[in-house]
């Protein structure tokens, strides 16, 4: 929730700046990707950026075909998982 | 008078008659009279109130009286009044005199017959007083004993009419109580009894000790074999070893001293250890932290880089303004102005900058931590080795010698208890060789009979002094000397067997041996009762007695003169036919007695 406006900010921000455009239809609404999208993305070139397209990409191989339930059942004990690894008790 | 007892009075009670009395004074008392005046009677009465059995005969004179008194003083001036009936009863015991007693007073009962584990017998009473109580007599030859009677002793200071003249010996009524009555001869003369004589023992008795000496033998061969192995006196042994003990013992607490030292440094040392390898743990942890720090830092940086990028390329591109809405078709205010853009490049270059000090923060704690780390990881493992060689000191130095110790001082205790052992084994051996002795000694030597001390002519020639020493009193004719014959358990005068002798030299013999008993043992702790002697001149002035028989009237008459001016008997009582000479009568206390005035009152 306290994302939700910086991520509306920001989908807006690449709205106007013609990267993406807003789609309304009966799976509620989408956004996609124009076709300068595509140029844009190519010409980052900082190792993060090239990176996080990869893990996109991944992502969406992986996990583009389950449903929001199943998606939530494999998150939810990797979830605690990452929770742990920020549990610092030993350092107390 | 040191023990013993005077007569005082003899007197008989009966309803309806004049009481019947005879008074005894101390010293001489001679009673005279006919026959048929009661002489006899008082004899008999002595005899019953002496614990005879039997009472005197009843002699019609005497048929009304129903109780018999006799007045007795002893030797410390105590009187005690003995009462009895004429039929054999049991005796009242007053301490008054006759005439005190009243119905009320107390009185104890005394058993006419002798018991020797009754003390309320009138044979106690009388044995006390003349302090014979307790006394023993052998009865045979093996040595059986029993405590006398005063039966025992009646016999030697009493003589009645019938026996003074008897031929029979003086000592043995009959043979099978030789043994006894010669012994009460002997108490009365050495003043020695029989109660050290231990009865011989039987055949069996015999035997079962033989048996035991052997087993004794046996322990006593077993025992000095087993301890012929001790160079050492066990009790040196023993003081060598405690004192051992003692010193290893204090090395041995030196020791523990220096060991629990040691401990202890190790313990402080491991605690020290055990904190040290915590914080390298904690060390160990948090240097994986800094790495997963650091690891997001640089994510963090290439992502700002990233930001920026993408930033700048939004702001280089021309992409179309006219971003309108798809549905309506309407401007989209654009929010995100180029000036926003390129305040979030700043920011973002800002925020690069402070991530990269935070880096360089970061790697210089890693670089202390790896340090400390180092450090720590040196002392972890220095303490490791103390504490590897306190455990080697204690189990190899300070713990090898304790145990080196120990073992000595087992050793030593196992020494000690061989040493007790033996100590206890040498009394053993002791008590068994005494044992062994007393066995022995209590086994008779050879089957012959044992040598009990015995009358012989040596042990009585005391008493045959004294005979002689009375009889010469008497002015005894012809007369050389007295001795005692075993075999005939009777007395020899001048030679001549006194049972040879004449009746009436027999009767006289017989008063001067009851006189020289008395005498003999005058100055002794011990008595035998007031003699009493029935007709002693028996043949005196008796006109049937003739010839050899007959005594002469100056020995009748010195007879009486010796046991009145001679003698120092503390009481005597004569029972004669004939009255004493003239010239004694002031000394002596004469009850004479007629045809008309006997000892019982005719009405």
């Amino acid at each position: 929730m306290v994302r939700s406006s910086i991520i509306d900010k920001g989908l807006n921000l690449f709205i106007t700046k013609n990267l993406i455009e807003k789609q309304y239809n009966f799976n509620g609404i989408e956004y996609k990707a124009t076709e300068n999208a595509m140029p844009f993305l190519e010409s980052l070139e900082e190792l993060y950026s090239i990176k996080l397209q990869e893990k996109a990409n991944w992502a969406i191989n992986k996990y583009s075909k389950h449903t929001k339930q199943e998606l939530k059942n494999i998150m939810t004990p990797k979830l605690s998982e990452i929770d742990n690894e920020f549990n610092i008790e030993i350092l107390q | 008078m040191k023990t013993g007892f005077i007569i005082k009075e003899l007197r008989l009670i009966g309803k309806s008659v004049e009481n019947a009395s005879v008074v005894f004074k101390r010293g001489v008392n001679i009673i005279t009279g006919p026959s048929n005046v009661g002489k006899s009677y008082i004899f008999q009465c002595f005899n019953y109130m002496f614990g005879g059995s039997k009472p005197p005969k009843p002699i019609k004179e005497s048929r009304n009286y129903d109780f018999i008194y006799l007045e007795l003083i002893d030797s410390t001036n105590t009187t005690y009044t003995l009462l009895s009936d004429l039929k054999g009863g049991n005796f009242k015991l007053y301490n008054l005199s006759i005439d005190k007693i009243k119905e009320t007073d107390e009185f104890e009962i005394l058993d006419r017959k002798h018991s020797p584990y009754n003390e309320q017998t009138v044979s106690a009473f009388l044995l006390k007083l003349n302090n014979l109580t307790g006394k023993k007599i052998r009865t045979n030859q093996k040595g059986k004993t029993r405590p006398i009677s005063y039966r025992d002793i009646v016999k030697f200071s009493m003589v009645n009419e019938s026996k003074i003249t008897t031929e029979e010996s003086l000592i043995v009524s009959h043979y099978t109580k030789a043994t006894e009555e010669s012994n009460v001869l002997k108490l009365i003369v050495t003043g020695n009894d029989d109660s050290t004589i231990i009865e011989s023992l039987s055949q069996n008795q015999i035997a079962n000790r033989k048996g035991k000496l052997e087993i004794l033998k046996e322990f006593i061969n077993d025992n000095t074999k087993d301890l012929k192995t001790f160079k050492v006196e066990p009790s040196l042994m023993l003081n060598e070893t405690n004192s051992l003990i003692e010193k290893l013992t204090e090395n041995h607490s030196n020791l523990q001293n220096k060991f629990n030292e040691i401990e202890s440094e190790r313990v402080k040392t491991l605690d020290i250890l055990h904190k040290r390898q915590s914080r390298k743990r904690v060390i160990e942890e948090l240097y994986k932290r800094t790495d997963l720090l650091k690891s997001h830092y640089y994510s963090d940086v290439s992502r700002l880089k990233s930001t920026i990028e993408t930033s700048i390329l939004l702001n280089e591109e021309n992409h179309s303004i006219n971003g309108n809405c798809p549905l309506c078709n309407g401007e989209i205010e654009e929010r995100c102005s180029i000036a926003d853009i390129n305040k979030i490049i700043d920011s973002c270059s800002k925020e690069i900058q402070k991530i990269e000090s935070l880096i360089q923060e970061l790697l210089e704690s890693e670089k202390m931590l790896k340090e400390e780390f180092k450090d720590i990881s040196i002392e972890v493992s220095d303490l490791e080795e103390n504490i590897n060689k306190y455990t080697l000191e204690i189990d190899k130095g300070v713990g090898l010698e304790m145990g080196l110790i120990i073992e000595q001082i087992n050793q030593q205790n196992e020494k000690k208890s061989i040493a007790l052992g033996a100590l206890y084994k040498f009394e053993q051996l002791e008590k068994f060789k005494a044992e062994k002795e007393k066995l022995e000694s209590s086994i008779p030597k050879s089957s012959s009979k044992e040598t009990f001390e015995h009358i012989s002519t040596r042990s009585l020639t005391p008493l045959s002094k004294a005979i002689k020493s009375v009889l010469k009193g008497y002015n005894y004719p012809n007369l050389t000397g007295v001795s005692y014959s075993e075999e005939q358990n009777d007395f020899v005068i001048s030679g001549e067997d006194r049972n040879l002798s004449g009746k009436g030299v027999r009767a006289i013999i017989y008063s001067a041996f009851i006189v020289a008993l008395q005498e003999l043992i005058l100055k002794k702790e011990y008595s035998i009762g007031v003699p009493i002697i029935d007709s002693p001149l028996v043949s005196y002035k008796k006109p049937e007695n003739i010839g050899a028989e007959r005594i002469s009237d100056d020995l009748a008459m010195d007879f009486y003169r010796y046991i009145c001016n001679q003698s120092d008997l503390e009481q005597i009582i004569v029972i004669e036919n004939e009255v004493p000479p003239t010239d004694i009568k002031e000394n002596i206390n004469h009850i004479k007695y007629t045809r008309e005035n006997g000892f019982i009152p005719t009405k």
